[in-house]
């Protein structure tokens, strides 16, 4: 196993930066789910609406909930950028699930001025916040 | 000189004008406090975001993106300019307009510009002024959501695009305190990269799921936050420029206030004199 540590910050917009040091994180990349650890090539990818899981040695693990972004990996430095990040402990689960409902039950009735798209990325992060607040992978 | 009466009916009327201040001021400080927080929390975002662009930009020569390529000198200068949907905020919206004509006469004097207007009071102001307005967006400026400023920046995208305009600045009031807010002119397209910091070594990332692409996506958001960053920046701008032109307001009607009373006090001994004066008269005299 690679020594040392990553630090990972998260970005979002009308929230706070936050900042972990840990030695391993998943992340929901756009080419399918990726794992940094200590000594990752530099990389510069897409992120869809998922789970972001955050590794220490401990064991003491943290889920974040994402909405699509962007992710950085650069000398063991991580940078994500995301128009929505949530811990996992802070979802509203009653919330998210209700949210599902809604965008399930738009996609189920489609009428001329449904979004497709909206719908379809609102079920995505809907579901990525009840998987970090089970903390499960998504 | 005015009458007991009128005076005291001016009295009540700047008191009224200053309750209404007053509750004003408060409801900006409020809405103030929540704007601060919100423009703070998202510049490191906007910032991050940007120098990502810039590093990608400075690293990859060979992306090609119609966002990046140089201006060519000529053509039309687009402006977007943004200011409030109401008034009452001291120099807030004045300082922006005077600043556009500036910019017409003095820094683009040989450019067609067309200004592309955020809020009704720009709007109006520059209408009357017989500017060019190619666009407007009004009822974004109370609470300024992403998809307030997606809408805005799309079509300026789309017009820089289609080659309406061969350089877009925005002009906005940028939040530095509560009393102090900094006209800011900001290059937006075509995206000029940051000069960009570090070792210099060209270090080239792997993409995925591919340079162009992420690149693409990445510039769309980029050009997303910015303008909802400059969007939260002017509102912010606006509760502070409020609330101290309201703060002054209150002040001022304190002070007439004062002087009012004063002038009362003094014509209301005047009369009582006066009318001293008739009877003491008027008892000698019998």
């Amino acid at each position: 196993m690679a020594e040392g540590t990553i630090t990972v910050e998260l970005y979002g917009p009308e929230r706070d930066p936050v900042r972990f040091e840990v030695h391993e994180a998943v992340f929901p990349g756009g080419g399918g789910v990726f794992t940094v650890q200590p000594g990752h090539t530099s990389l510069l990818t897409t992120l869809l609406a998922g789970v972001v899981i955050l590794r220490t040695r401990e064991g003491d693990d943290q889920y974040f909930a994402i909405s699509d972004g962007f992710a950085e990996v650069r000398d063991d430095h991580v940078r994500v950028l995301s128009s929505v990040f949530e811990s996992g402990q802070d979802v509203d689960v009653a919330r998210a699930e209700a949210a599902r409902e809604r965008a399930e039950s738009r996609l189920r009735k489609p009428d001329e001025d449904l979004d497709l798209a909206r719908a379809e990325m609102a079920i995505h992060r809907a579901l990525a916040r009840i998987q970090a607040s089970k903390r499960q992978d998504y | 000189m005015p009458s007991l009466n009128d005076i005291k009916r001016r009295i009540t009327s700047v008191k009224s004008t200053q309750k209404i201040t007053r509750a004003m001021k408060m409801v900006a400080a409020s809405k103030l406090r929540r704007a601060q927080q919100a423009i703070t929390r998202t510049r490191p975002y906007a910032y991050n975001l940007r120098s990502l662009v810039s590093s990608v930009a400075a690293r990859a020569d060979e992306v090609d993106h119609p966002l990046l390529r140089s201006a060519r000198g000529e053509g039309k200068i687009g402006i977007v300019v943004v200011t409030s949907d109401r008034g009452l905020c001291g120099g807030f919206n004045a300082t922006i307009v005077h600043r556009v004509l500036e910019c017409i006469k003095h820094d683009f004097p040989k450019r067609e510009v067309e200004l592309t207007i955020v809020g009704r009071k720009g709007l109006e102001a520059l209408r009357r002024r017989h500017c060019t307005i190619r666009a407007s967006f009004t009822g974004a400026s109370d609470k300024p959501a992403i998809r307030a400023a997606a809408e805005v920046i799309d079509d300026i995208v789309a017009d820089f695009m289609g080659g309406g305009t061969d350089e877009v600045y925005c002009l906005y009031n940028e939040f530095k305190s509560a009393v102090q807010q900094n006209v800011t002119l900001e290059q937006m397209l075509p995206v000029v990269p940051e000069p960009h910091e570090g070792d210099g070594l060209p270090l080239d990332y792997i993409y995925e799921p591919g340079q162009e692409a992420v690149f693409g996506e990445l510039l769309v958001r980029h050009m997303h936050v910015q303008m909802h960053r400059i969007l939260l920046e002017s509102a912010a701008s606006e509760y502070g420029a409020r609330m101290t032109a309201m703060d002054s307001a209150t002040r001022n009607a304190g002070d007439v206030i004062d002087r009012l009373t004063l002038q009362y006090n003094r014509a209301r001994q005047d009369a009582i004199t006066t009318q001293l004066i008739e009877v003491v008269s008027g008892a000698e005299a019998l």
